[in-house]
């Protein structure tokens, strides 16, 4: 009885994910088969598709698909409005999610410290993540009003209180219109980034915090010690979707000049410029295709790299 | 530009055309077409039970709804299906390149309306019964339409001319003289423009400006150019380009505009108070921008009636709105009722031009209507028949394509050129650098 | 001590404060705008309300437009997307943590792989796919795809292992549970925050999808809401300003709503603990 229930209960005590019996393997395909038909479906043919098409020159009308080797991708890298294009969204994106980060962190902490947090939280909550509801069609429309020159709410208000003497046409300016971009972003993602990590915040077993402050341990020790090794998972998930998101920030950049990235191409993001090669001009889908696959690379490296390093201390949670 | 646009495809007044000038180019086609021995088949049946129909803006949905369908008799459907227009092209190019999911009739704008003409997805309409003999349509509505291989592709009920209106009062004050005739002698071309412009800054200290923006100016000369953006694969930087340029960086720098972008509250709010002496606006620009405009929305103080319309310093005509038709349609009979009603239907014409004031481009009907007009809002002024006049010198022969696209990227150059943030050279070469980004394939 | 507490405090709400109002502005000029007329608008900037509130509603309805056939139809649209999402990353998310398979670890690579790839790549693509198969003007490619969404199943992976005690998953197998009866009675409940938190994002980002069902739909009877508001820009006269932001602001009221009842399950402040220590 006992060796058969010791054989039965063999692998109990192990860690299930790594070891689990073949039965309950199947399981696992079945469970993920879904997705993966799915992803076959819609999605694999698509990118096939566009990987395809990068090799070719393929543009407007043409149906025959006429190969190339890889002369697209050597272009490419000299293409000076690839590179620009590429910069910019890099800067953009940096301008934007550093702070994000830091003040979504920051309020996270704040509105659910066990101890000292902020009271208010659901209207909080719910406000802060208010401005990722608007269309971006929208927000670029309301931007474009408030910092409409030379009579925008923005320079009215600069002039009334003498930061300026005269009307700033922020349009025109390179870094001023790239700041308003980072800025719309910041204010459209940093509540989402919050809901997140206060999520994150609340999986942690409640007990570990109180073990802590049994110990004597104070709210920074704590916050560092404990609650950031074991956000990391989830800021992992923050930071590579965020990447993601910003290599492929288009709906802004795109909406609120000119569709072209005006003034001077400061706001051509990478996608801005995708998309145009595929919508407008002589339609260059081959060129599209391959700057979307370089920028796939870029991503894949980055996050490969993040997701290295973040790995390198596994913690293990309530199990 | 995008708003510029989508105003574009917003039709309307009606002007009559007027000139023997007129009925010159159908007779002249009516030769041509004998001597190249055109034959006009007959339109095939309908082979399903819909006819759908493409188009960018409300205005064609209203007028196939309003007057098509509800005054004919018809044994199928008409679906009409409005694409915003900047999303347009990129929904309509992939499904005539399939030939799935695809409109039967559609209509295309001036800014690219070259490209579906020259494209094998557009059907000459002599195949489906459209006799050219009996079109009396302006020739450059025609010419727009028709391929570099002699086809007819599409045809239009209207034209667009573009003119200058100007506020009266301020004419009379600044300049002594308030007639249309009078102030078009003083603007008569860009020098005389530009020192009258002077002039109106000096006498009112600089409260009024004779153009709100230099994006009024843009048409005007692209209008005026020898060259097209494109010839033979290659991409012409018209001497007019740069005469546009020069001319928009003097009045900057003399302070003749209101430094406003078009389409701006700044440039709107010169329709209603003394700040703006003139709009270049063309026909569908009186009464969708002009009119609506003129009231001051918190005073209630309006400009209306104070206005006069001129040609100004040089014609121009800008948008305007073609039907095509799909090559592969199954419903060539229908495309041929329809095409035949809105642009040759004279029973239609007349009443619809009556109704909106869109310029017609029939020129048997606006000759019938355009001595009925009078309006109000210019005191008392005949714009019809102003406008079907200026209509004779509309030159169509430099559109291509892919002017929209190309126009869009020039636009930016332009403002940071006038701006003074950099030099004309630099300008240039920023636009001849972002067209070989988006055309790699014309020659520079 | 208490007190240094208590004053800390309060430089940490007035920065909330500021976001507070950040936040909320552009809503307040939003609602301010559809209550003022286009001239108005296109005249100058304001942020007291008007009073042609009634005539936007008017010109809105009266475009002959069906505002109450765009909104249910984005509401199936993206309450059946929200669930396809849902459910589906839950269950892959579930799958890849619980159990051991052949092929795991090139699951894992795959859906890496494809969380990287820009939407606008596959838009051309899908698109053309969609066109082949004669699936345009369908609601089908807006919602089944959802099946597979990795952005999803990422978040709730890592949501899952921080969380997720599998001891429960053990203990429920000798309680006799079904695999899939496990899942969807401890497993689904315990992810709750995690799922209405996806829930949130999935069902507006699906809300306010303007390039997709542009593109594939062509039927009148089936326009989403953002593509009926979209569409007020092609109006004839004019761009009826004051009318567009009320459309807007019609069409992000019902996102409020679903934003209000979600967000109780997250700030509900479940504790995942699960099992008691």
């Amino acid at each position: 009885m006992k060796l058969l229930s010791r054989f039965k209960n063999r692998n109990k005590n192990k860690n299930v994910s790594s070891g689990g019996i073949a039965d309950y393997g199947k399981y696992g395909q079945m469970f993920v088969a879904p997705f993966i038909v799915a992803f076959l479906l819609f999605q694999l043919y698509p990118i096939v598709y566009t990987i395809t098409l990068s090799f070719t020159d393929l543009a407007g009308w043409e149906t025959e698909l006429n190969f190339v080797g890889f002369k697209n991708y050597i272009n490419i890298l000299q293409n000076e409005h690839f590179i620009r294009a590429f910069k910019n969204t890099w800067l953009i994106w940096t301008i934007n999610f550093i702070p994000q980060l830091g003040i979504s962190l920051m309020l996270a902490k704040w509105f659910t410290d066990h101890a000292n947090r902020l009271k208010g939280e659901g209207i909080f909550k719910a406000v802060f993540y208010l401005p990722n509801i608007i269309t971006a069609a929208s927000l670029a429309i309301l931007f474009r009003t408030l910092f409409g020159y030379p009579v925008g709410p923005i320079n009215q208000l600069l002039l009334y209180f003498d930061v300026i003497q005269e009307p700033f046409e922020f349009f025109r300016s390179k870094t001023g219109t790239r700041l308003i971009v980072a800025f719309i972003q910041f204010w459209r993602w940093y509540g989402s980034t919050f809901i997140i990590l206060c999520a994150g915040i609340m999986g942690i077993n409640p007990s570990l915090f109180e073990a802590a402050k049994i110990d004597g341990a104070s709210d920074w020790k704590i916050f560092t010690n404990i609650t950031l090794p074991l956000l990391k998972p989830i800021t992992l998930y923050i930071l590579i979707t965020s990447l993601v998101g910003g290599m492929q920030m288009f709906d802004i950049p795109y909406l609120l000049t000119d569709g072209f990235g005006a003034p001077d191409n400061a706001i051509t993001t990478s996608m801005v410029y995708i998309y145009n090669q595929a919508f407008t001009g002589n339609r260059n889908f081959y060129m599209s295709a391959t700057a979307s696959v370089v920028i796939l690379l870029v991503i894949m490296a980055i996050s490969g790299v993040i997701y290295k390093v973040m790995n390198r201390s596994k913690s293990k949670v309530g199990r | 530009m995008k708003k510029v646009l989508s105003f574009m495809l917003v039709f309307v007044l009606l002007f009559s055309v007027v000139g023997c000038s007129n009925t010159e180019p159908a007779e002249e086609q009516a030769e041509e077409n004998a001597s190249e021995e055109v034959t006009v088949k007959e339109a095939s049946a309908n082979e399903g039970d819909t006819l759908v129909v493409w188009t960018f803006t409300d205005e064609l949905k209203g007028i196939i709804e309003n007057y098509y369908v509800a005054n004919n008799d018809l044994d199928y459907e008409v679906d009409v299906v409005v694409v915003p227009n900047e999303n347009y092209q990129a929904k309509l190019d992939p499904a005539l390149g399939s030939g799935k999911s695809a409109p039967d009739v559609f209509a295309v704008e001036a800014g690219y309306a070259k490209k579906y003409v020259d494209s094998e997805f557009t059907k000459d309409l002599t195949e489906i019964g459209i006799n050219p003999d009996e079109i009396d349509t302006m020739e450059y509505v025609m010419e727009v339409a028709t391929s570099p291989e002699g086809e007819l592709k599409g045809l239009s009920w209207q034209a667009t001319p573009g003119a200058y209106f100007y506020r009266r009062s301020l004419a009379q004050e600044y300049l002594g003289v308030s007639e249309p005739a009078e102030v078009q002698a003083l603007i008569s071309d860009f020098d005389k423009f530009y020192e009258t412009g002077k002039e109106i800054k000096e006498k009112s200290n600089g409260e009024t400006k004779i153009v709100s923006s230099l994006g009024d100016f843009t048409r005007v000369f692209l209008s005026a150019r020898e060259d097209a953006w494109v010839e033979e694969g290659k991409f012409i930087i018209d001497p007019k380009v740069e005469e546009l340029m020069e001319i928009g960086k003097k009045f900057n720098e003399d302070e003749l505009t209101l430094d406003a972008q078009q389409w701006t509250e700044t440039w709107f709010s010169g329709m209603s108070s003394d700040s703006t002496f003139g709009y270049f606006l063309p026909t569908w620009g009186l009464h969708f921008v002009l009119k609506p405009n003129s009231e001051n929305a918190d005073t209630g103080e309006t400009t209306f009636g104070d206005w006069g319309m001129v040609q100004g310093p040089s014609p121009y005509f800008w948008g305007g709105t073609w039907l095509t038709v799909r090559e592969g349609t199954e419903m060539e009979s229908a495309a041929y009722d329809l095409i035949h009603y809105l642009t040759m239907n004279e029973e239609f014409l007349t009443q619809y031009a009556k109704d909106s004031g869109d310029l017609l481009s029939n020129t048997a009907v606006v000759n019938e209507i355009k001595d009925d007009f009078s309006e109000p809002f210019l005191d008392g002024q005949n714009h019809y028949a102003l406008f079907a006049e200026m209509a004779k010198n509309i030159d169509a022969s430099t559109m291509t394509g892919s002017d929209l696209d190309i126009e869009d990227l020039f636009e930016e150059q332009l403002v940071a050129y006038t701006k003074g943030e950099k030099s004309k050279e630099e300008a240039l070469e920023d636009f001849r650098s972002n067209v070989k980004n988006s055309f790699p394939n014309l020659e520079q | 001590m208490d007190k240094k507490r208590k004053l800390s405090k309060i430089p940490k709400y007035v920065f909330s404060v500021f976001l507070f109002i950040l936040s909320i502005i552009p809503f307040w000029i939003l609602a301010v705008n559809a209550t003022r007329s286009t001239a108005q608008i296109q005249q100058g900037f304001s942020i007291i309300p008007s009073d042609f509130l009634a005539e936007n509603f008017e010109i809105l309805t009266g475009q002959g437009f069906s505002f109450i056939q765009g909104f249910s139809n984005s509401l199936f649209i993206s309450t059946a997307a929200t669930f396809m999402v849902l459910y589906f990353s839950a269950l892959t998310a579930y799958g890849l943590i619980i159990y051991e398979f052949k092929g795991k670890k090139l699951i894992y690579a795959v859906i890496a792989f494809v969380l990287m790839i820009p939407a606008q790549l596959s838009l051309i693509g899908f698109y053309r796919m969609m066109l082949n198969v004669g699936l345009t003007d369908s609601f089908i490619p807006l919602i089944i795809p959802g099946m597979a969404s990795p952005v999803t199943v990422f978040f709730l992976r890592q949501y899952l292992m921080s969380s997720f005690p599998v001891e429960l998953v053990q203990a429920a197998r000798i309680d006799g549970a079904s695999e899939i009866g496990i899942f969807h009675k401890i497993a689904l409940p315990l992810m709750k925050p995690g799922l209405a938190t996806m829930g949130i994002f999935t069902f507006v980002g699906s809300w306010n999808n303007l390039i997709m069902p542009l593109m594939l739909i062509n039927t009148e009877s089936k326009y989403t809401l953002p593509m009926m508001v979209q569409l007020l820009k092609a109006d004839i006269y004019q761009t009826e300003y004051g009318s567009i932001y009320l459309g807007i602001a019609m069409s992000i009221l019902p996102l409020f709503l679903v934003y209000l009842v979600f967000s109780k399950f997250i700030i509900a402040g479940v504790a995942l603990g699960g099992v008691k220590e």
